[in-house]
């Protein structure tokens, strides 16, 4: 089944000490992680509510997520939650907690390279490609399958 | 107390370092810790939702309901709101799961405060569930 090639530009940011990209057409908009409402009794990938300018978004954190980073990090504190992207794919709007933003970066065909750098399974299972820039190589998202399995159903 | 005393407005509190909220018109009675009976079924939102807390001066509020209602023991504090109210939003679809574990029937959200809104029924089947 042929797949359809990447293409455009991509928001990359850095979690649990990967580089990641999404698609910029699935990014609302990059956020401070302040106003946050703990969930209890939800698994560590979510771990609260966002107050983004009144609306209640769920974070995810994706780096717990894809084991990236074991432990979920801690509320308030310094060296918790920093950033988030506000995404909207599959039919939710997330805020996704990473460590940085790198910022948007228009891509061309070539730099689409087969999924083989990574050795984390989970992180391959959500991944459309990988990148291959001068300085790094970034991991493209497959957003809507990974919020689908991400979800709390 | 009537309770049309608390009918509008909202009833915020704080148990275990979340914020939570309920309908005015969904409590009958506020209570303090002091005045429990201990003989009424009292409902612990701590122990619903997992989380610690040690304060002894939590606060009951008695819900309204068909049949007999549980007292609910919320946090130490709790602030009656009944102008410039905080809008409702339904349970984000992402959580669907969670907010029913929690008993919540989605959040209060206002520009500076957002708190998971406790569904009065849900607390009560929860209560009965466990043998209340």
């Amino acid at each position: 089944m042929p797949v359809e090639a990447p293409h455009g530009a991509v928001v990359v940011f850095q979690a649990g000490g990967a580089w990641l990209a999404l698609p910029v057409e699935q990014v609302e908009e990059v956020s401070d992680s302040d106003q946050l409402t703990p969930l209890p009794r939800a698994p560590a990938h979510v771990p609260a509510l966002l107050n983004l300018h009144g609306s209640a978004i769920p974070l995810l954190d994706i780096a717990v997520f894809l084991g990236l980073r074991t432990q979920r990090g801690v509320l308030g504190d310094a060296g918790g939650y920093r950033r988030t992207l506000v995404v909207n794919a599959a039919g939710f709007r997330v805020g996704v907690i990473c460590d940085r933003v790198g910022g948007v970066i228009p891509f061309r065909g070539g730099d689409q390279g087969r999924i083989q750098v990574s050795d984390n399974d989970r992180l391959r299972r959500f991944s459309r490609a990988e990148l291959d820039f001068d300085d790094r190589i970034v991991t493209l998202l497959a957003l809507d399958k990974l919020l689908e399995s991400a979800r709390v159903p | 107390m009537s309770q049309a005393h608390l009918s509008v407005g909202v009833i915020w509190s704080s148990v275990g370092g979340v914020p939570i909220g309920i309908e005015a018109g969904d409590v009958a009675v506020l209570h303090g810790e002091e005045t429990a009976d201990p003989a009424q079924r009292v409902l612990d939102v701590a122990e619903l939702f997992g989380v610690p807390t040690t304060d002894s001066r939590r606060k009951l509020l008695k819900l309204v309901g068909d049949g007999a209602m549980p007292w609910v023991r919320v946090g130490a504090t709790i602030e009656l709101q009944r102008s410039d109210l905080p809008r409702v939003e339904p349970v984000p679809r992402f959580l669907r799961g969670l907010f029913a574990t929690l008993c919540t029937q989605g959040v209060l959200i206002s520009e500076d405060r957002l708190a998971l809104l406790l569904d009065p029924r849900a607390l009560a089947a929860w209560e009965d569930e466990r043998g209340g």
